[in-house]
C-alpha cells in the first residue's frame, strides 16, 4: 500500500508547492489590510520606549501616556499612519511636556477592535470613542464596572480650561452628564455652541444640476416633484459617455446615511428609527405613515428609479456610480463627499448641486433627523482605570481646550500652516491651500492639524468653512440644507441606566434586524404589502412599546436636566 | 483508584519505557498536544460565560451566574427556528452536492491515461483552494452582478445577490469549484493504493471501464468515504461565518442568516458575549450528537466507523 503511494506523492508535493507559491501571491493582496493595531515604534503598549518619532524629541523628563483613537481613513491616512507624526501633536508634546503614544485600530474595524480591547481588560490610558451611544450598557456602566473614570471632580480640580467652558455652557454640561450625575469623557465639541455656526448640516441630498438644466426642470421639493425629476432622469437614458443613468443611488438601509432611509423624513418628520414629535418619542416603522413611505420607495424601485443593487453597496460602489457620472441624485457629505464628486466630474461645480430635503406640501420647512445641531453627541476621550498618571492625561487633554491648544488642533502651527491677518483672524498659508505635493486641502491640513475632528476639542466652524466650501456650489448647498427644522431628531446624549440599557439593546437588536430585513424586501417587491399589518404586528410582539417607553423616559430626564441647567 | 493501581502502574511503566525508547518521536508530539491543550481545551473553561451575565470588568470568575437565562432567550427568540433551518439546509445541501463531487473527480482523474494531461487537470483543480475566500467572494460578486458576466451571457438582469433563492446555489457552487481538487487528493491516494491486479483480472473477465469503477474502485474507497463522511457530518452545524458574511446582506437574511453569523453579530458587534456563547454552546452539543449518530449509522450500515 505504502509503496505505491510514494509514487504518486512526488508530483503531488510539487503541485502543492507550486500552489502555495500562487497562494502567497494571492494572499498578498489581502494581507496588507489585516494585521493588528499600528503602534508607533516597535514595541507595544504604554512603554516609554514606544513613543513615536516626533514625541521622542520633546520633553525628555515629561510623562508618557497612551491614547487609543481611530485613524481617519480619508484625510489623515494618506499622509501618515500615526497621529504622533502630525505637527500639532508634536508641538503639543513640547508645550505640555506630556508624551503621548497613539494606538490606532485597523481602519474599518474600529468597532470590532474596541470590543476586543474592552474584552482584554487591559486598557490604554485614554480612549477616544462614542462612549455615549456605542458602549453596551452605556457610560454609567463603564464607570460602574471600573473601565473608565468619573471625571466630574477631576475636571473641576485639574482642568481649568474645560471647567471654565462648561460653566459658560451649562446646557452642554447637562448633556454631558448622565442620569447618575457622571461626566464620562472630555467632549468632542461641534461648533454649534457658538451663536451662529457657519455650517450646521454637513450632509445632504445632491443632484446633477447640469441634467436638471438640460431637461428644463426645477429643483424638486415635494415627493411628487422628486418622482418627476427621477423619472425624467430615467427617460434621459444615458449620460454623456453613453452609459446607463441610474436616477437615484443610495446606501443600504442599515446605514444612517442611506438616501432611501432619510427619505422617510419627508413624511412630516417620520423616521426610519426613533424620533420625537412634540415631546413624544415615536418609532417610525410602527407609525401609520411608514407604509406609504415604503410603498412609494417600492414603486420607485419597480420603475427602475433606484439603483438595483443598492442593498449590497458599500461606500466604494456607491461613490463609484457618482464619480463615473452615472448617478442622478444621492445623499452624501458636504466636504469629503460633494468636494470629491465635483473634482471627479471634471472640477466643474456647475454639475453638482445641493438640493433641499423632501417635504409633503410645497413650501413646508423640511425636517431632517440625520443632522447634528448639538455641540455634544456622546463622543469624546475617556480616561481609563488603567491610567497611572491621571495628572498628565488631564494636563494634556485640558490643554486642548485652551486658546493655544484650540489653535494648534484646528489650525496647526503659526507661521507654518496658518498666519494671522490684520484683524487677528487665522488664515491657512499657501503651503496648506496649495500643497507642494498636490494634496487636496482636507488632506494637506491633516499634516499640521486635527483635520479629522476626532479629538476632544472645540471644533472651529471657520475651519469647516475653509475645508467644505471649496466650491461655490458647496456653500450654496449648505445654505439649502441648513434651512431645515432639526427638532424632531432624537438626541444622542440621553442616558439610560445599565438595566434599561441592557433591556433596550436586547429588544432593539432583534427589531432592527427584522426591520432592515423586511423593509428591504418590501422595497424590492419580494414581500407583498398585503402582509404589511403582520410586519407592524411582529414588531409590536417583539416588545417595541417597552423600548419606546425606555427611550421616552430617558428623553424626559435629559430635558429636565437641561431645563435645570438653564435656570 | 486503589483497585486499579496495579494495572495503572504497569501502564505507566510501559509508557515510560516507550518514551525512553522513542524520545524523538514523543518530542515531535509535544507541539501538537500543546496546541490542542492551549487552543482547544483550556478555552473550553470559558464556555461557562454562557451561564453567566458576563461583564468584562468583573471577568469570567466574577460575573454573576444566571442559570439558563441566555438559553431560554435563544430558544424563545424570533429567529431561533430560522437560524436552525438555514444552518441545517445549507449544510445538508452542501453535503449532498459538495461531498460526492471530489470523489467523482478523483475517479475521473484516475481514468485519464495521458500522464501530462492528468497532472494539468490536477493542478488546475487544486489551485482555487489557495485563493482567499475574500477574493473568491469578490469574484462571485463581479461575475453575478446585475451587469456582470453571467447576466450578460444570459441576456438577463437577475439580481443574484439580493435574491434569497440564489444564495445557497451560489454558496455551494462556488464552494465546490474552490475545494473539489483539494478534496480529491485523499481519494486519489486511496485509489492508487488499490492493487492493480484486481483491475487486470476484471479486464480479463470482460469488465468494462464503468463496471471496474463500480465493482472495484468504489468498494475499495468505501472506508475512506465513510471516514470522510463522518467527519463531514460532525461539522454539519458549524458552517463558517466568514464566507456567508462576505456574501449576505439584509435582503437575503431569509436564507443566508446562519448560527455563526448570528453569533458574530451578537457577540462581536453587540458585545453580548454571554448570549452568543450560549448560542454556540447549543450548536456544539448538536454537533456532538450528530457526530456520534453518524458514526453509529455508518457502523450499522457497513461496519466501518471512526471508533
Amino acid at each position: 500500500m505504502r509503496k505505491q503511494n510514494t509514487k504518486t506523492r512526488k508530483p503531488l508535493v510539487s503541485v502543492i508547492a507550486a500552489g502555495s507559491l500562487v497562494a502567497g501571491l494571492l494572499a498578498g493582496c489581502g494581507g496588507a489590510k489585516e494585521g493588528g493595531q499600528t503602534v508607533a515604534g516597535e514595541s507595544e503598549g504604554g512603554a516609554a520606549g514606544a513613543v513615536s518619532e516626533g514625541n521622542a524629541q520633546a520633553g525628555k523628563e515629561g510623562s508618557s501616556i497612551t491614547y487609543w483613537t481611530n485613524l481617519d481613513s480619508s484625510r489623515i491616512a494618506p499622509t501618515t499612519d500615526n497621529y504622533g507624526n502630525i505637527l500639532c501633536y508634536q508641538k503639543m508634546a513640547e508645550n505640555t511636556g506630556v508624551n503621548v503614544t497613539f494606538i490606532h485600530p485597523p481602519i474599518g474595524q474600529e468597532a470590532d477592535a474596541f470590543s476586543l480591547l474592552m474584552a482584554s481588560g487591559e486598557y490604554p490610558d485614554m480612549i477616544y470613542y462614542d462612549w455615549g451611544n456605542k458602549v453596551s450598557g452605556g457610560p454609567d456602566k463603564a464607570i460602574e464596572d471600573g473601565v473608565i473614570l468619573r471625571l466630574n471632580e477631576i475636571i473641576e480640580e485639574k482642568c481649568p480650561n474645560l471647567n471654565a467652558f462648561l460653566n459658560d455652557h451649562p446646557q452642554v454640561k447637562a448633556a454631558m452628564t448622565t442620569d447618575n450625575g457622571n461626566i464620562y469623557c472630555f467632549p468632542n465639541l461641534y461648533p454649534y455652541y457658538t451663536d451662529e455656526p457657519k455650517i450646521i448640516c454637513i450632509r445632504g441630498n445632491q443632484i446633477r444640476k447640469d441634467w436638471l438644466n438640460e431637461l428644463g426642470l426645477e429643483e424638486p421639493e415635494t415627493i411628487e416633484e422628486w418622482h418627476q425629476v427621477l423619472t425624467a432622469f430615467k427617460e434621459k437614458g444615458t449620460n454623456e459617455n453613453g452609459e446607463e443613468i441610474i436616477p437615484m443611488v443610495s446606501r443600504k438601509l442599515s446605514t444612517r446615511s442611506s438616501m432611501i432611509r432619510t427619505f422617510a423624513n419627508a413624511w412630516n418628520g417620520l423616521d426610519y428609527d426613533f424620533y420625537v414629535q412634540d415631546g413624544v418619542v415615536k418609532f417610525g416603522p410602527v407609525e401609520p405613515d411608514f407604509k406609504e413611505y415604503l410603498q412609494t420607495m417600492a414603486q420607485w424601485y419597480e420603475e427602475g428609479l433606484i439603483a438595483p443593487e443598492f442593498a449590497t453597496y458599500g461606500d466604494k460602489e456607491h461613490d463609484a456610480l457618482i464619480t463615473s457620472g452615472r448617478a442622478g441624485v444621492w445623499h452624501s457629505g458636504l466636504g469629503a463627499g460633494m468636494g470629491v464628486y465635483i473634482s471627479a466630474l471634471g472640477n466643474d461645480d456647475s454639475k453638482v448641486g445641493g438640493v433641499k430635503f423632501p417635504v409633503v406640501n410645497k413650501g413646508d420647512i423640511p425636517k431632517f433627523n440625520n443632522a447634528s445641531n448639538f455641540p455634544f453627541i456622546g463622543i469624546g476621550v475617556a480616561i481609563t482605570s488603567s491610567c497611572q498618571d491621571v495628572d498628565a492625561a488631564c494636563k494634556w487633554l485640558d490643554y486642548h481646550y485652551s486658546d493655544e491648544g484650540d489653535m494648534l488642533l484646528n489650525w496647526g502651527v503659526e507661521g507654518v500652516s496658518y498666519e494671522l491677518d490684520e484683524e487677528g483672524n487665522p488664515r491657512f498659508t499657501k503651503q496648506v491651500l496649495e500643497d507642494p505635493d498636490g494634496l487636496s486641502v482636507d488632506v494637506a491640513i491633516g499634516k499640521y492639524a486635527m483635520v479629522a475632528q476626532m479629538e476632544a476639542y472645540k471644533q472651529s466652524d471657520e475651519v469647516y468653512a475653509v475645508r467644505m466650501w471649496k466650491w461655490p456650489a458647496q456653500q450654496e448647498a449648505s445654505g439649502k440644507w441648513d434651512a431645515t427644522d432639526f427638532n424632531d431628531r432624537y438626541p444622542l446624549t440621553v442616558s439610560m441606566t445599565p438595566d434599561e440599557g441592557a433591556e433596550f439593546a436586547a429588544i432593539m437588536s432583534d427589531i432592527e434586524t427584522y426591520r432592515d430585513e423586511n423593509a428591504i424586501r418590501y422595497i424590492l417587491g419580494t414581500e407583498s404589502f398585503d402582509n404589511f399589518d403582520k410586519f407592524v404586528e411582529t414588531i409590536r410582539s417583539m416588545n417595541i412599546d417597552r423600548a419606546i417607553e425606555i427611550k421616552q423616559a430617558a428623553y424626559d430626564r435629559l430635558q429636565e436636566r437641561i431645563k435645570a441647567a438653564e435656570q | 483508584m486503589a483497585k486499579k493501581a496495579g494495572k495503572q502502574k504497569s501502564v505507566t511503566a510501559v509508557l515510560v519505557k516507550d518514551v525512553k525508547k522513542n524520545k524523538g518521536i514523543y518530542l515531535m508530539l509535544v507541539p501538537v498536544v500543546a496546541y490542542f491543550l492551549i487552543f482547544h481545551y483550556i478555552p473550553m473553561l470559558s464556555a461557562q460565560i454562557a451561564f453567566k451575565d458576563f461583564s468584562i470588568a468583573k471577568g469570567i470568575g466574577g460575573s454573576p451566574w444566571v442559570g439558563l437565562k441566555h438559553f431560554k432567550t435563544y430558544f424563545g427568540s424570533y429567529y431561533f427556528g430560522r437560524l436552525i433551518r438555514n444552518t441545517l439546509l445549507l449544510s445538508l445541501e452542501n453535503i449532498l452536492f459538495g461531498f460526492p463531487a471530489p470523489i467523482i473527480l478523483a475517479i475521473l482523474i484516475n481514468e485519464i491515461q495521458h500522464t501530462g494531461f492528468k497532472r494539468v487537470v490536477q493542478t488546475v483543480t487544486y489551485l482555487p483552494h489557495f485563493i482567499s475566500v475574500v477574493i473568491v467572494c469578490a469574484l462571485l460578486r463581479n461575475f453575478f452582478a446585475v451587469d456582470g458576466l453571467i447576466n450578460q451571457i444570459l441576456g438577463t438582469k437577475i439580481n443574484f445577490f439580493m435574491d434569497s433563492h440564489a444564495f445557497r446555489p451560489l454558496y455551494i457552487g462556488s464552494g465546490i469549484w474552490q475545494e473539489i481538487g483539494w478534496g480529491s487528493i485523499v481519494y486519489l491516494s486511496a485509489i492508487t493504493s488499490i492493487d492493480s491486479q484486481l483491475y487486470e483480472a476484471a479486464a480479463i473477465d470482460g469488465a468494462g471501464r464503468f463496471k471496474r469503477i463500480l465493482y472495484i474502485t468504489l468498494p475499495c474507497l468505501a472506508t475512506t468515504i465513510t471516514v470522510m463522511f463522518i467527519m463531514r457530518v460532525g461539522k454539519m452545524m458549524t458552517v463558517g461565518a466568514d464566507k456567508v458574511l462576505l456574501m449576505y446582506s439584509e435582503s437575503i437574511y431569509e436564507t443566508a442568516d446562519i448560527i455563526s453569523t448570528f453569533v458574530y453579530r451578537k457577540g462581536l458587534l453587540e458585545s453580548n458575549f454571554s448570549y452568543s456563547a450560549a448560542v454556540d454552546l447549543v450548536n456544539s452539543v448538536v454537533n456532538c450528537v450528530l457526530l456520534v449518530g453518524a458514526n453509529k449509522l455508518c457502523k450499522k450500515l457497513d461496519g466501518n466507523g471512526l471508533w
